[in-house]
């Protein structure tokens, strides 16, 4: 029984992790956002279209901050002189905006381009 | 291969939902459905429980309630210690039934996959004479979907020490909300669905989800909520409620 439930959990482990198999760019550095005296810098991020993006969120700030995006469907928080790294994408191009929730006057937005035209 | 990753996903969880074990249990305070998020170096104050209104005497007017403390000491690694777990049974005695030791473990970094997952570990200890202690655990599943947010919890628990039974048992809560945001506050509604086949009661129903934020991280989140019994075995209505302050 118990070894029937432990192989259960990892079928069911291994069937979630694998469901999402997009491309990934994998050799690329992560992407970096920084937040530093309350601004998120860049105000525009540019990233390539249609692969996972590893974006790197770091809080050079004393107090934290809630990285949120209904576009991008992420919600996390960043602690205070901190960062967290989560993925994004793939993405279709088009611009995708963000916001502190613990302050709704920081925006900002990922301007989402096809590949051949990737910046930042 | 999307498909048939999704159906052997469905699979599993009917396998389990089978298997998951037969031992009949008590009802704990575990009306929750837990997030793997975690953010370090924050702290938490919590609070929750839930109460039976019921037709039946044996069950109308039980309730239990939680009180704990959490610090989250690594982006993957938050400990949180019950310091008091009550339950009142429906004579009207409330008692301390234990005290438990909880870690949440991030273990996929956020968006990484189709859903984030993390995982339970916890030690209840329990104050009652010839009530063994236990352990819980299992993996936690959170997924964001625009303003969408869902959760599914797969819990499995064992006594262990003296007069501990052998059978595992199974238990499985899900919740989905919309989350409806504000400057300083945001409220979701949304569902909770558990699932408790050794208690012989599977419950769903509307709960109400809010926070009030604070610019330096302070947030008071609560929720509120109403779980109706669909089968005879669950109590007619559970109310539940919790409350939180997090701050670093």
């Amino acid at each position: 029984m118990r070894i029937r439930l432990l192989a259960t959990f990892f079928i069911l482990l291994s069937a979630l992790l694998g469901l999402n198999n997009p491309a990934f760019a994998a050799d690329a550095p992560p992407a970096i956002l920084i937040i530093h005296n309350g601004q998120f810098e860049p105000e525009k991020l540019i990233l390539p279209s249609r692969v996972k993006m590893k974006l790197t969120i770091r809080n050079q700030d004393a107090i934290p901050l809630e990285f949120e995006s209904y576009d991008l469907s992420r919600e996390v928080v960043i602690p205070a002189h901190n960062e967290v790294s989560i993925y994004i994408g793939p993405l279709d191009p088009g611009i995708y905006k963000y916001f502190n929730d613990l302050n709704h006057a920081m925006t900002g937005s990922i301007e989402v381009r096809e590949a051949a035209a990737k910046g930042n | 291969m999307k498909k048939q990753q999704l159906l052997l996903s469905v699979a599993a969880l009917a396998i389990v939902y089978l298997f998951g074990g037969a031992t009949y249990a008590k009802a704990d305070n575990d009306f929750i459905v837990y997030s793997p998020y975690i953010a370090q170096g924050r702290s938490e104050i919590e609070m929750y429980g839930f109460g039976y209104r019921d037709g039946r005497s044996e069950l109308n007017g039980k309730l239990g309630y939680n009180i704990s403390v959490a610090y989250a000491v690594t982006s993957w690694w938050k400990p949180e210690l019950y310091i008091g777990q009550f339950n009142r049974d429906n004579k009207g005695v409330t008692r301390q039934s234990g005290y438990e030791l909880e870690n949440t473990f991030a273990i996929t970094n956020r968006g990484e996959y189709w859903a984030d997952l993390g995982f339970l570990a916890s030690y209840i200890y329990n104050k009652q004479r010839n009530v063994p202690n236990r352990v819980e655990f299992g993996p936690l599943f959170e997924k964001w979907s625009g303003h969408i947010n869902q959760r599914l919890n797969l819990i499995w628990e064992k006594e262990v020490g003296g007069g501990a039974g052998k059978q595992f048992t199974f238990r499985s809560a899900y919740s989905v909300s919309y989350k409806i945001n504000f400057n300083k506050f945001a409220i979701s509604p949304g569902i909770e669905a558990y699932y408790r086949p050794n208690d012989n009661a599977y419950q769903i129903g509307p709960v109400l989800y809010g926070e009030i934020r604070s610019d330096t991280g302070r947030e008071l989140e609560y929720s509120i909520g109403i779980i109706a019994g669909i089968n005879h075995g669950a109590p007619d209505q559970t109310l539940l409620f919790r409350l939180e302050y997090e701050f670093f």
